[in-house]
């Protein structure tokens, strides 16, 4: 079969499957079953893809999911995340939308704490967004910041996708972890301006209200007290994973029981409190592993089928020059990550584009970077879109999956500002790993 | 009539196990022509490598470049490959090749053309240098070493903590130091990066890859006897070459790590063939208890004692 | 009818219940793993596999429940522009595709499970792990899931009402 064939059968079922409004999973789960019967060959190709589908969340990069998720509901639920954004409330003043920028600058921390976007975006999901909306901020200032800094977590190190990318494209690995990191903090001061502009157009977006005034000594006994604490979460995390005590898949463990031990300082442990916590990490963890369980057997028939491959071949077949060769490379990943999983997307399209990369003489360094911000741009969109998945689900019931990716648009364009800034300035990406 | 063959890769393309069956694939699409084409359709991204052996055994597709050690489950046997002692090409002289594929093709429904990339040892790589024992071999306690399944037990013998973790780990792992080793072959270290950290390497090597190129035995015995005669011929043409070409890449991969300021630390005399001892007889044991009805008769073929 | 309901909503309940025990177990085990690894103790060799296994069940038997609770998304485009008795049509049509996915896999699953289970085999990672262990939890979780569709209608209620109340407008 022609692999346009293919493609159009399992693209084509898979978006009328979602459209007429089949919850995402089973509208995967619906596609597969009959691509299998076409392209794997009936019967035996269903127990050949519900074996694969056990494969797919047993494997132990995915553990920071639960981990984080515990960590992030635990901190919402004992309190301790109202104490300390309270405290910051007071100290930030009356900066308005300060709590969103509050978001970017603890996702920017966290990013270059975990190298999991997944558990970067629930933990943060379930630790801030309850609270602004209480606060009265419109939702996309509460998800957008939020979907940002998740993607945040891939480029600055560390980061499993860049060692991934690092060994599968034979890319120094070292130096592209390293590489990651001013373009990272650029991306955060992007998101920082995005929110500026968004609460300058829409001041009702983030609500401005009277904090009241406080002498300095009494600021400086509130951070003491509220704030400082929480650096005993921070070393859990970060100095754990800094000293060798743990990977970065297992700091969140380590962490859930940091925000215990604080929460039991403030008394603010109860059993009320880690119950909530843990139903919430199962009942989000639940959701998400399902659709990766279900996705990842789609992207394994689109490259079974010859589907995705005929599309990659396709596509960088043509006769084009560098920076449009680079573009078209980027087109690919922007259309096949609408519909799979960032693992499956390398595996893909990394024999083709590497040998490609390397004739036009790219900095493969830069050119990894590149890939990378992209495959950070496919979490977000839709209709396949994880961190859209995962946001919905730590999310207030009734924000909808339009909502989500609504929010995250604007993001998603800083993201591509910052891709074409990298193409005209490249030594934004490889002056600090060539200086190192 | 020329039937083409469905192939699937347990590495992505550009991995040296998948360019090297590529070789093996243009040379069967070369003398092959009208008779026998193999057409690959994927790797990893198709197939999980952990449902590889499933997929052979179901016929989802037809012919397999894939490691004896993925499908241990079905065929604990198949760990004869990893724990011998000798060139593919010596147990396909002495009939060890025929003798497993009767139990491959009874418990796996696979058959065996070739034993690919042979004679590629895996070495302990350390961050740190490690005491001696006073038998002369290395000391590993205070060691926390990460290993695949395949080499646990053995690196746990020598004292080490064995720590479990996917390859991709081990970078930020040996950078962070939570891991002060890891196992693998001389191949394949600068791929990873992991010579960035590690300082040493023991010697010898032990055990050696498993890479098969196998056919589901339902297409194996569909084909026609010219097709098979090519293969056959193809595949054992290619055990050779690939032999070699695997020790080129590990010579030059050698010499690249000892440029780099590895240091080898070579265990010589009795040392040596207690340390090997040691390694091989825990492959073997494993066999051992998970099956041991061939055990004997595979051990004899397979396996030369050291004294 | 309604004994039945309460019967499905139980077991899912249940279910559930192991996949939160599943979640706090996962935190002691990584935190025992890299506590024993730093003490300089062994680790524990089952360990990461555990945890492993441990995600793939929490998948299957927080199933059902989230169902029961509309936890599961959806892209709500078609629905949001339906006229209402159109829609009403609509989402008992969905009801009944969903079931019977649920209950296809179901089926399916629970002849792999049974062929695992009568050839006894298993998986090789760090340890042998009977290969019946990973898909126990598919069968169930797929078969109440399925029940618990069937069930939206038969309570006068719709796992897509919620995307109407309360998502319609935004
Ligand atoms: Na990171
Ligand atoms: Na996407």
């Amino acid at each position: 079969m022609d692999w346009t064939v293919s493609l159009a059968i399992l693209v084509g079922g898979l978006l009328f499957a979602m459209g007429i409004g089949l919850p995402v999973a089973l509208a995967f789960f619906a596609v597969n079953v009959i691509g299998v019967y076409v392209f794997m060959g009936g019967s035996r190709g269903i127990d050949q893809m519900l074996s694969n589908a056990t494969t797919a969340v047993s494997t132990y990069s995915l553990a920071p999911v639960p981990l984080f998720l515990v960590m992030g509901s635990l901190f919402f639920y004992s309190g301790l995340a109202r104490r300390v954004l309270d405290a910051i409330d007071l100290l930030i003043g009356r900066l308005p939308g300060r709590l969103s920028y509050l978001t970017v600058t603890s996702g920017t921390v966290f990013a270059a704490l975990s190298g999991s976007s997944l558990a970067n975006t629930g933990m943060l999901g379930a630790l801030m967004v309850p609270e602004m909306v209480n606060r009265g901020y419109k939702k996309h200032m509460a998800l957008g910041p939020i979907l940002g800094s998740g993607g945040l977590a891939v480029i600055i190190p560390p980061s499993t996708l860049a060692v991934l990318l690092g060994s599968l494209a034979r890319i120094d690995i070292g130096a592209l972890l390293v590489a990651g990191l001013i373009p990272g903090l650029v991306l955060a001061v992007f998101y920082a301006g995005l929110i500026y502009a968004q609460t300058k157009l829409d001041p009702e977006a983030a609500p401005f209200y009277e904090v009241e005034a406080m002498p300095l000594s009494r600021r400086l006994w509130v951070f003491t007290r509220d704030v400082m604490p929480m650096a005993i979460i921070i070393a859990a995390v970060v100095g754990s994973i800094l000293t060798g005590i743990a990977t970065p898949t297992e700091s969140g463990a380590l962490g859930v029981f940091a925000v215990g031990f604080l929460a039991l300082a403030f008394r603010a442990l109860d059993w009320k409190a880690i119950e909530k916590a843990v139903t919430e990490a199962a009942r989000v963890t639940g959701m998400t592993f399902l659709l990766i369980t279900a996705s990842s057997t789609f992207a394994q028939l689109l490259a079974f089928s010859g589907a995705s491959s005929g599309l990659v071949r396709w596509a960088t077949g043509m006769e084009m020059g560098p920076t449009q060769m680079l573009l078209v490379m980027l087109l690919i990943l922007f259309v096949l990550g609408m519909f799979m999983d960032q693992v499956s997307m390398m595996l893909i399209t990394l024999p083709v584009f590497v040998p490609l990369a390397a004739s036009l003489h790219f900095d493969m360094v830069w050119w990894g970077l590149i890939m990378l911000l992209m495959l950070e741009v496919s979490f977000t969109t839709p209709p396949f879109g994880l961190l859209l998945f995962v946001m919905q689900g730590v999310a207030p019931p009734g924000t909808s999956l339009t909502e989500v990716a609504r929010a995250a648009l604007p993001y998603m364009l800083c993201v591509f500002l910052l891709i074409a800034l990298l193409i005209v300035f490249p030594p934004l990406a490889t002056w600090l790993p060539e200086n190192m | 009539e020329e039937v083409t063959l469905r192939a699937i890769t347990f590495t992505p393309a550009q991995v040296i196990y998948a360019q090297h069956f590529q070789t093996f694939v243009d040379m069967v699409n070369e003398r092959g022509k009208g008779v026998v084409q193999i057409q690959i359709i994927g790797g990893p991204e198709a197939i999980p490598p952990l449902r590889l052996g499933e997929a052979q055994q179901n016929g989802v597709a037809d012919i397999f470049n894939l490691p004896a050690g993925l499908y241990l489950n079905m065929v604990p046997e198949g760990e004869a490959f990893s724990g011998s002692n000798h060139t593919p090409m010596e147990n396909r002289a002495n009939g060890a090749l025929d003798y497993i594929n009767d139990i491959f093709a009874e418990k796996a429904n696979a058959h065996i053309i070739a034993h690919v990339d042979g004679g590629n040892g895996f070495h302990l790589f350390l961050t740190k240098k490690p005491n001696m024992t006073a038998e002369g071999t290395v000391d590993l306690s205070e060691f926390r070493v990460r290993t695949a399944p395949l080499q646990r037990a053995f690196v746990e013998n020598l004292g080490a903590i064995n720590v479990t973790q996917s390859p991709t780990e081990v970078y930020t792992s040996l950078e962070r130091g939570i891991v002060d080793g890891t196992a693998y072959t001389i191949v394949g270290m600068r791929d990873f990066n992991w010579d960035k950290f590690v300082k040493y390497r023991v010697d010898p090597g032990f055990f050696q890859t498993d890479v098969l190129i196998s056919l589901n035995l339902d297409v194996w015995n569909g084909l026609s006897d010219e097709a098979k005669a090519i293969l056959n011929e193809v595949g054992e043409d290619y055990e050779q070459i690939s032999y070699d070409t695997m020790a080129e890449a590990t010579a030059s991969e050698d010499k690249a790590l000892r440029d780099e300021g590895i240091e080898v630390i070579s265990l010589e005399g009795e040392a040596r063939q207690t340390y090997l001892k040691a390694a091989y007889a825990t492959s073997w044991d494993r066999l051992k208890s998970r099956d041991a009805t061939h055990y004997d008769k595979l051990r004899e073929l397979f396996f030369t004692p050291i004294e | 009818m309604s004994m039945l309901i309460t019967a499905v909503d139980l077991i899912s309940r249940f279910l559930f219940l192991l996949a939160i025990l599943i979640t706090a177990a996962l935190v002691f085990i990584v935190t025992y793993d890299v506590g024993a690894r730093n003490l300089g103790l062994t680790p524990p060799n089952w360990a990461v596999n555990t945890v492993e296994y441990g995600m793939l069940h929490i998948t299957f038997l927080a199933l059902p429940w989230l169902v029961r609770t509309r936890g599961h998304v959806c892209v709500e485009l078609v629905l949001t522009y339906l006229p209402a008795r159109a829609r009403t049509a609509w989402e008992l049509a969905l009801h009944a595709i969903s079931a019977l996915i649920c209950f296809y896999l179901a089926y399916r699953s629970g002849l792999s499970l049974a062929d695992t289970i009568a050839k006894g085999s298993y998986e090789v990672r760090s340890f042998d792990m009977p290969m019946w262990m990973l898909f126990a939890s598919m069968p169930a979780g797929f078969l109440l899931g399925g029940l618990q569709f069937v069930a939206f209608p038969l309570r006068g209620d719709s796992f897509f009402a919620g995307a109407a109340a309360e998502k319609g407008g935004l």
